[in-house]
């Protein structure tokens, strides 16, 4: 494997120790998988919440800590496993709050934002197109290649500390442009998509493709932002999408053929009955909703928007409850905008900086969950052992307001 | 039955000898293997229940979240991970949390990936197996 003088030096340890652990860990790795050289990346996007890292991660991360690492590139975090509004009042175990605050510390200690969040890009951290990042969490992957037309593998949590202090990761995957080709033909044909529409075609697309890279042809031209960054989490969930294209949407699909002169292994078609099938799929409860989840991906602002006004003079019933999961960054513009007091009057909470994903549930036993996300109907069930109904965000309003 | 000898690709070396335990369905270990117990505890597969400590492990290849390497790590960190690993296809997130485990506790657990027989045909689940990471052979001691 070729390295430069620079690489050479922090492997030697010429940069010091951390580096030099970090090193070692890339060239063994881009050993194994016969990576030629490393790539720069540009900015890291790492898992930081203790849900997923346990006493291992933390261990690990403290590591980097006593051997003086400091990341040397733009760093941002998946959210927390803990909300520093309501952990308290849910009811979370103070034991498990605490090893929480112990990984914040030691990954602000080697230097890296308090973004909390799985949106990054909303967040200040916003790649070019082409440029080479290293980011966890599949859905910020998601949108990084797809629709920031940024390139980065998914990376595993604990390697990305190794990206944030040396700036690199070995050449492989997606950082190699023969590997970002389409291999999958998706066309839609569903006319007008509302938000829960792309959630259900991204879980779709997910079951259908595996780990293959689909080109999606037929979706609107009034497709948003949010609607992509929902579209890729529910393929991310359902299936391992890293990459998709979207022909006139997305600009690696605008630049060239996304097939790159090859024929699609495969060209499927979806439907309104298919949305419709898969979104009955995916209600798994009967009886009536006891908590609300929306907010997976994070709620963006024109989404806490929508929400207030939903809200607005609206009572949550007696016994049930509405968590919103959204960035610091968002809340802070929401609280700006006077949404926060339109949620939280209504009865919910703004649970900032958290995923109930990589979450406990806390003290109480809710039965059924209601949500507007596809990721989170497909991993909350399972992880929380709930019922779930799934459908659009006014539904979900309405089946937890009085009448 | 003489024994059965496979070659393949050494991603991480050590020796270890054990009873296998075979998955033909993809294994997640975020959220699916308990670290504290060094058990499967996803429903949605057939292993459910099983025991992964100290088995020669054999299952396709992971799928799911990108925090599968520290839930390897904590599973290692913890004492219950299994004495090998062998896969269809290793990916970067497994190699990564047995890599970890090397660095942080010495844990030197085999990992051994595309051979030139599907393990998942040749070994069977309570086979005795060994394992080599280094030369990247299999061989089944033992049906």
């Amino acid at each position: 494997m070729q390295l430069t003088d620079y690489e050479k030096r922090m492997l030697e340890g010429g940069e010091g120790p951390a580096p030099r652990f970090a090193m070692e860990v890339l060239v063994k790795l881009g050993q194994i998988y016969g990576a030629d050289r490393l790539v720069e990346v540009s900015s890291a996007q790492i898992m930081a919440h203790y849900g997923s890292l346990h006493d291992a991660g933390l261990e690990l991360a403290e590591k980097f800590v006593a051997l003086g690492g400091r990341f040397i590139i733009p760093t941002t975090e998946d959210p927390l496993s803990i909300c520093d509004r309501h952990w308290r009042d849910i009811g979370i175990p103070e034991e498990y709050a605490a090893k929480q605050e112990r990984l914040r510390q030691a990954v602000l200690t080697l230097g890296a934002q308090p973004a909390w969040t799985c949106t990054p890009y909303l967040a200040g951290n916003l790649p070019r197109f082409g440029q080479n990042v290293s980011w966890a969490e599949s859905s910020a992957v998601s949108f990084a290649n797809s629709v920031l037309g940024a390139r980065t593998n998914r990376t595993p949590a604990g390697l990305n500390y190794c990206a944030a202090l040396t700036g690199r990761m070995p050449r492989m995957g997606l950082y190699r442009s023969e590997n970002r080709r389409g291999q999958v033909l998706v066309r839609v044909a569903a006319g007008e998509m509302s938000s829960l529409d792309y959630n259900t075609l991204g879980l779709l697309i997910g079951k259908s493709v595996g780990n293959r890279i689909p080109v999606v042809e037929g979706l609107p031209d009034t497709t948003g932002v949010d609607d992509l960054k929902y579209l890729g989490a529910a393929a991310a969930s359902s299936g391992v999408v890293a990459l998709y294209h979207a022909p006139g949407l997305t600009p690696e699909a605008t630049a060239g053929d996304p097939f790159a002169g090859d024929k699609p292994q495969e060209s499927l078609s979806f439907g309104r009955d298919d949305f419709t099938a898969m979104q009955r799929e995916m209600t798994t409860a009967a009886g009536e909703a006891e908590l609300g989840v929306v907010g997976c991906p994070h709620y963006s602002v024109p989404e806490m928007q929508n929400l207030a006004g939903l809200l607005r003079g609206q009572k949550l019933k007696p016994g049930c409850e509405l968590w919103v999961y959204t960035s610091p960054t968002v809340c802070e513009l929401a609280q700006g905008m006077g949404l926060v007091e339109d949620i939280t009057a209504a009865g919910a909470r703004i649970m900032d900086g958290n995923c109930l994903v990589i979450s406990p549930l806390g003290k109480n036993h809710y039965r059924t969950m209601v949500t507007d996300s596809a990721k989170a109907a497909y991993y909350l069930p399972s992880e929380h052992q709930v019922g779930m109904i799934y459908t659009d965000t006014a539904g979900l309003v309405s089946a937890l307001v009085e009448g | 039955m003489g024994k059965i000898i496979l070659k393949g690709r050494g991603i991480l070396p050590g020796v270890a000898e054990g009873r296998a335990l075979v998955s033909d369905e993809q294994i997640v270990w975020s959220h699916g293997v308990e670290p504290s117990q060094g058990v499967i505890d996803d429903r949605k597969v057939k292993l459910h229940g099983q025991s992964i400590k100290g088995k020669i492990f054999v299952y396709p290849y992971g799928k799911g979240s990108t925090s599968s390497s520290t839930w390897i790590l904590e599973t290692i960190r913890c004492g219950n991970a299994p004495a090998a690993i062998i896969n269809r296809e290793t990916e970067l997130i497994i190699t990564t949390g047995f890599l970890y485990g090397r660095l942080l506790y010495e844990a030197a657990i085999p990992v051994v990936d595309q051979l030139d027989q599907d393990p998942l045909a040749v070994i069977k689940t309570g086979d005795l197996v060994r394992v080599d990471g280094a030369a990247g052979t299999v061989e089944v001691l033992s049906a």
